[in-house]
């Protein structure tokens, strides 16, 4: 059901709910029509407001749920589309903050995380979504944590943790089955749960990410899983998560995005257009040039094994021969994603909304 | 207003200078001395209006107590970047702003306009000012630079650089062109030069045009926007004014002369009325008015009512002159018949202008002033010194006889009998029947256009020129090229000081811009929250994913204490939130005022308040908002002031409604063509109604005066009706010509809304006219009827005064007595 936007300024009831307790009611039955002159509650509280803007606004994140393409950005945004963005519809969302990525497991159930420690749900392809954690009971489960371990140190940042209130964002996460993900977030916040997203517990002690790095970037191939971050920070399993290892970094910058390719290959890719090449797991490192040196934000692998890439100057860049070459599309907005359709289309995201990026020869 | 007729003496009884009223006495026995003194009151007033300035400002046009224009006014000093600025355009037409010449150009422009006077030198920008700088992401945090690179030698390597330093400065969008082609110096101006004198409009405008006409020759494009600016057209406008006026005058004195045909009073109406004129402008400055873009129109406005008032007062010298008097006594019996009836068309005339001091806008009272100031002078130049003076002159005799020949023809074949037989036609009921049907139709239909009649502006642009102006298509160019629109509505959050950057209030502004974005007509916002989204993300190197508005309130204040001027003010209490509009229609300003005042309701506190309104498009709406109310009070008070005059005059309801329902007509029309034009209800269309109802009443006056004695002297409504025409027709159509004429030149103003007011006033004066001519005898036919006592007196007067009357014939039945 789509919900009424403008409709809402024009209807008569509108003088109605001058009152906040009205405005304040409605509220509480989640329903969104006739909210616009609420009180204004903080983000986490407060439903994603319907818009028409949506695909115009800042993106960062998309994923496939099988056909249908799934985006998300600020102010709580979560749109779908099932005629390959052409037409975008809006999913209810229960919150207004920024969401950073979105993961599906099959067709029907996804995950999507963002600022102030939210992680959402939704089992029915995007078009609800519920809250399953966010910043202040991340804050909570540290403080349980370091009281259960006894450590006066971790004690005392937890108990930060909770008076700063929640205003640390999730910034990346691994969907391995409906029911298993992992996140990964600023200040060495990295959370798992196996159970769908009722339980959860920190993957922190395992990162032994001491400083409180950003992790901007999860990925996983098969039995390697990778987290990359801020400041050189980058940290890779061989046996699906369990144990972790400092890889020594070939670059003391932040990494904004990364990708394992096949075999014991790995992608990092990050400020000022550095990207790095690994083909033996971190061992040895080969630097790829690159145009120009904005930031890059997003590494996308395709099924025929092309690699492509987006950076801040609204380029699209792909991996030919241990350099990026920039591909002949017309001039972007800043970019911070891009994605493949099940059919092979292209989508880029920018600060502006999505693109269709037509490379003209490739499927 | 009692009618009195012509009188029945003959030439070569002697005249008695001590009859006829007081006034009259006092006047005509000291000739002399009143012409004297008439021409001393001249000479001081001529001399006054010299000194007479010309001006326009800005805070006269907005409705005083408004309550969103007084929230502009007691923060207007903090608001920065609403402030007055001019912002100059230097477009290469033929190619990018990527080249020496041009940069060389834009180099040399720039440093003049950093020289004029007014101009703040330490906020303006531009390409070439070190305050424009890139700012770029490194390990180490964050670099920077001004645009113009280290070296800059126009060179192509040089060109090079500054096109990447430009494209990480932000600065596409807002000082250079979105296609590159162009690039913006941005002139913030100071209320006051270094000496302390308020800023001349005037002069700063032409110094740009100068500075305009010097680089164009140079072979770059230079568009220029601004509030500045405007004044300066504007006042330019006003200049040409002038000519607007002898056109004119010229039409009007043709005019005059057709009905006279006589050189000598022609002129002299023409003298008299320009004297009012003089006079009219020279205490203007002596009460310590100036004169605007408003109050220009008066002058002519003045002029055209002394026109019609003295070509009557010389039709009835002449008229007397004809019949055999001599000119100082028909000077004088004119002045006992037609003295007080000009009065009274004078003060209603002034009764309209003063129900215009009811609306609480400084322009419109002034122009109410001045055209009051110009109606009470006509009193003195046209009712008093005319007469006096064509007491002296006299007139032509060939003219006399001619109009005398006209009032008691027979013969029916004559031009101007057939016209006045044609409308006797409508006091019968067939012809009543039909026009007032007619009338009804019209009515209706009018009144179902009207319904559409939009307040406020409803075209791009300045409202104050036309849509083709140069200023105009400035501001298109502007619009086009560059990312932020001229139609800006600021909303103002008060907050105590120091505490601008609260999370709770930068919150809910954040929600609110959010939501304003929603509203069809809003571009795009901007705001310290918004800032503060962008700011994060360049603090974390630039990584997009940290866009956010963090409830963070150590990351608020570091990012507060970083923005850029125009966000908050210096004292941290008063944040300022910018709603880009695409248009300024009323309908997009009620929307977004409508919602800030929901959302203000449900979470303002008690000391974080949200405020409507400024900017261009906040003061607009504030001045719609002001003109709907003023609309409906000033209709009421106009007409209320019309039927109180008309009853008063004709003593009985029934003249009233025959004499106010065909001005109602032509309200109801005029509303009608304001629609079919295009034209909203704004501050200058407000008068128009006023005047149009306020000088429209003259018709009836005269006309209804006339047969409505005849009626209660027992002549029929055909008679009555007849006779009025046959005394006041002539002049009522001269009249509605005259006055038409005064405001019809206007609409060859450069400036809009001088246009729209000429055009207005004409169709409603020529309307009246007509209104009055066709509608006055069908709607008395159906009300007013004759005294049937009073007819049977008349067969006995005519029969008794057939002696004394040798022009009268009793078969024709032309006499009045």
């Amino acid at each position: 059901m789509k919900f009424p936007t403008k409709l809402c300024m024009n209807q008569p009831i509108k003088r109605a709910l001058r009152t906040s307790l009205i405005a304040g009611a409605l509220a509480l039955t989640g329903m969104n029509t006739c909210l616009y002159a609420a009180p204004v509650t903080d983000a986490l509280d407060r439903p994603a407001q319907m818009t028409e803007l949506g695909a115009h606004a800042v993106l960062l994140g998309g994923a496939m749920a099988g056909k249908r393409i799934v985006v998300v950005g600020e102010r709580g945004l979560i749109l779908f589309s099932d005629d390959k963005g052409a037409h975008w519809r809006q999913g209810r969302v229960p919150v207004s903050v920024t969401l950073t990525a979105v993961r599906f497991a099959d067709d029907t159930t996804g995950y999507a995380i963002g600022h102030a420690g939210t992680v959402l749900k939704s089992t029915d392809a995007g078009e609800s979504w519920e809250k399953l954690l966010d910043g202040k009971q991340v804050a909570q489960m540290a403080l349980e944590q370091a009281k259960a371990g006894g450590e006066e140190s971790a004690i005392l940042m937890a108990e930060r943790l909770v008076a700063d209130g929640p205003d640390k964002p999730m910034l990346d996460l691994l969907v391995d089955g409906p029911d298993y993900l992992s996140v990964v977030g600023a200040y060495g916040i990295a959370l798992r749960s196996e159970d769908g997203g009722e339980t959860w517990h920190s993957w922190q002690d395992r990162l032994g990410n001491d400083f409180g790095m950003h992790q901007y970037a999860i990925r996983r191939n098969g039995g390697r899983v990778l987290i990359a971050g801020e400041q050189g920070l980058i940290r890779l399993s061989l046996d699906g998560g369990r144990l972790f290892k400092e890889l020594e970094p070939p670059y003391e910058g932040s990494y904004f995005a990364a990708e394992l390719l096949g075999g014991d290959e790995i992608l990092l890719a990050g400020l000022r257009g550095n990207v790095w090449h690994s083909s033996d797991n971190g061992s040895t490192w080969q630097q790829l040039d690159t145009p120009v040196d904005a930031s890059i934000t997003a590494v996308l692998a395709r099924p025929d094994g092309s690699v492509l890439m987006v950076n801040q100057a609204g380029m699209v860049m792909e991996v030919r021969n241990g350099a990026l070459v920039r591909l002949p599309v017309p001039p972007m907005p800043p970019l911070t994603n891009i994605l493949a359709t099940d059919t092979g289309e292209l989508l880029a995201l920018s600060v502006q909304g999505v693109f269709k990026v037509d490379l003209g020869d490739k499927k | 207003m009692k009618y009195t007729a012509p009188p029945s003496v003959s030439s070569l009884e002697p005249f008695d200078p001590s009859s006829g009223s007081i006034i009259e006495r006092l006047l005509f026995n000291n000739r002399l001395l009143v012409v004297l003194l008439c021409a001393v009151i001249t000479a001081v007033l001529g001399w006054q209006a010299l000194k007479l300035e010309l001006n326009a400002s800005f805070e006269k046009t907005l409705p005083g107590s408004q309550p969103y224009i007084l929230n502009y006014l007691q923060y207007q000093s903090e608001l920065t970047g609403l402030g007055n600025a001019v912002r100059v355009a230097v477009e290469n037409p033929d190619g990018s702003l990527y080249d020496a010449d041009y940069m060389e150009t834009l180099r040399q422009l720039s440093d003049e306009l950093f020289l004029l006077p007014g101009v703040d030198r330490v906020q303006m920008k531009s390409l070439w000012t070190p305050g424009t700088r890139w700012i770029g992401v490194t390990e180490e945090g964050l670099e920077g630079g001004p645009v113009i690179p280290d070296g800059y030698d126009g060179s192509p390597q040089s060109l090079k650089q500054l096109g990447a330093n430009i494209a990480r400065s932000g600065e596409i969008g807002q000082l250079v062109a979105v296609d590159g082609n162009s690039s913006i110096i941005y002139l913030p101006l100071l209320d006051t030069d270094a000496d302390g004198n308020p800023l001349d409009y005037a002069i700063f405008a032409d110094k740009l045009e100068q500075l305009r006409d010097k680089y164009e020759a140079q072979g770059v494009a230079i568009h220029i926007t601004g509030f500045a600016k405007i004044i300066g057209d504007l006042i330019d406008g006003v200049r040409s004014v002038l000519t607007f006026f002898a056109m004119a005058v010229v039409i009007a004195t043709a005019t005059v002369f057709w009905f006279t045909r006589c050189v000598r009073s022609t002129l002299l109406v023409v003298f008299a009325s320009l004297t009012a004129v003089i006079w009219q402008l020279g205490l203007l400055p002596t009460l310590g008015y100036v004169l605007d873009p408003y109050s220009i129109l008066v002058p002519f406005l003045v002029f055209a009512i002394g026109m019609s008032h003295g070509a009557q007062k010389m039709n009835g010298i002449m008229q007397d002159v004809g019949r055999g008097f001599d000119k100082l006594v028909a000077a004088r019996f004119t002045f006992r018949r037609l003295f007080l009836a000009g009065l009274t068309a004078l003060l209603a005339d002034a009764v309209g202008f003063a129900v215009l001091l009811v609306i609480d806008i400084q322009v419109i009272r002034e122009l109410a002033i001045a055209a009051s100031i110009g109606v009470a002078v006509l009193i003195f130049t046209n009712l008093i010194l005319l007469p006096i003076l064509l007491s002296y002159v006299g007139v032509s005799d060939e003219a006399a006889k001619r109009s005398i020949a006209g009032e008691s023809s027979t013969d029916k074949t004559t031009r101007e009998q057939a016209l006045w037989n044609l409308l006797d036609r409508f006091t019968g009921r067939r012809w009543a029947t039909a026009a007032i049907l007619g009338g009804a139709v019209l009515a209706v239909a009018g009144f179902a256009v009207s319904t559409q009649l939009k307040i406020g502006d409803l075209d791009q642009g300045a409202p104050e020129l036309r849509a083709d102006s140069r200023y105009n298509r400035d501001v298109a160019f502007m619009n086009q090229h560059y990312g932020a629109s001229s139609d800006v509505l600021a909303v103002m959050i008060k907050t105590p000081a120091n505490a601008c950057s609260r999370y709770e209030t930068l919150n809910k502004v954040d929600a609110l811009e959010w939501q304003l974005r929603q509203l069809p007509g809003v571009e795009s916002t901007n705001s310290l929250s918004l800032l503060s989204r962008r700011v994060l993300s360049g603090l974390n190197e630039g990584n997009p994913k940290w866009y956010e508005f963090l409830p963070n309130q150590s990351m608020l204040n570091y990012i507060t204490a970083g923005a850029p001027r125009g966000l908050y003010n210096n004292g941290c209490d008063l944040l300022t939130l910018y709603v880009y509009l695409s248009d300024h229609k009323a309908d997009t300003l009620t929307q977004v005022v409508d919602y800030v005042e929901m959302f203000a309701a449900n979470n303002d506190t008690d000391d974080v308040k949200f405020m409507l309104a400024a900017g261009s498009a906040g003061i607009q709406a504030a001045t719609n908002i002001a003109v709907k109310e003023a609309w409906r009070d000033m209709l009421f008070l106009v007409y209320g002031a019309v039927i109180l005059l008309s009853f008063i005059t004709f003593r009985s309801w029934r003249a009233v409604v025959v004499a106010i329902l065909p001005l109602m007509l032509t309200s109801v029309l005029a509303e009608a063509l304001m629609v079919a034009l295009g034209m909203g209800v704004k501050v200058a269309t407000l008068p128009v109604i006023a005047l149009g109802v306020g000088i429209g009443i003259d018709y009836a006056l005269y006309i209804l005066s006339v047969t409505q004695a005849q009626l209660r002297q027992g002549a029929t409504l055909s008679q009555a009706y007849l006779r009025a025409l046959r005394f006041t027709g002539k002049v009522v159509m001269l009249t509605g010509v005259t006055l038409a004429v005064g405001v019809v030149t206007w609409v060859a103003s450069p400036i809009k809304f001088q246009a729209d007011m000429g055009l207005l006033l004409a169709f409603m004066f020529l309307w009246n006219m007509l209104g009055a001519l066709v509608f006055l005898p069908a709607l008395a036919h159906f009300l007013m009827k004759p005294d049937k006592a009073a007819s049977a007196n008349i067969v006995l007067e005519t029969l008794g005064q057939e002696r004394a009357k040798p022009l009268c014939s009793t078969s024709s039945n032309q006499c009045g007595s």
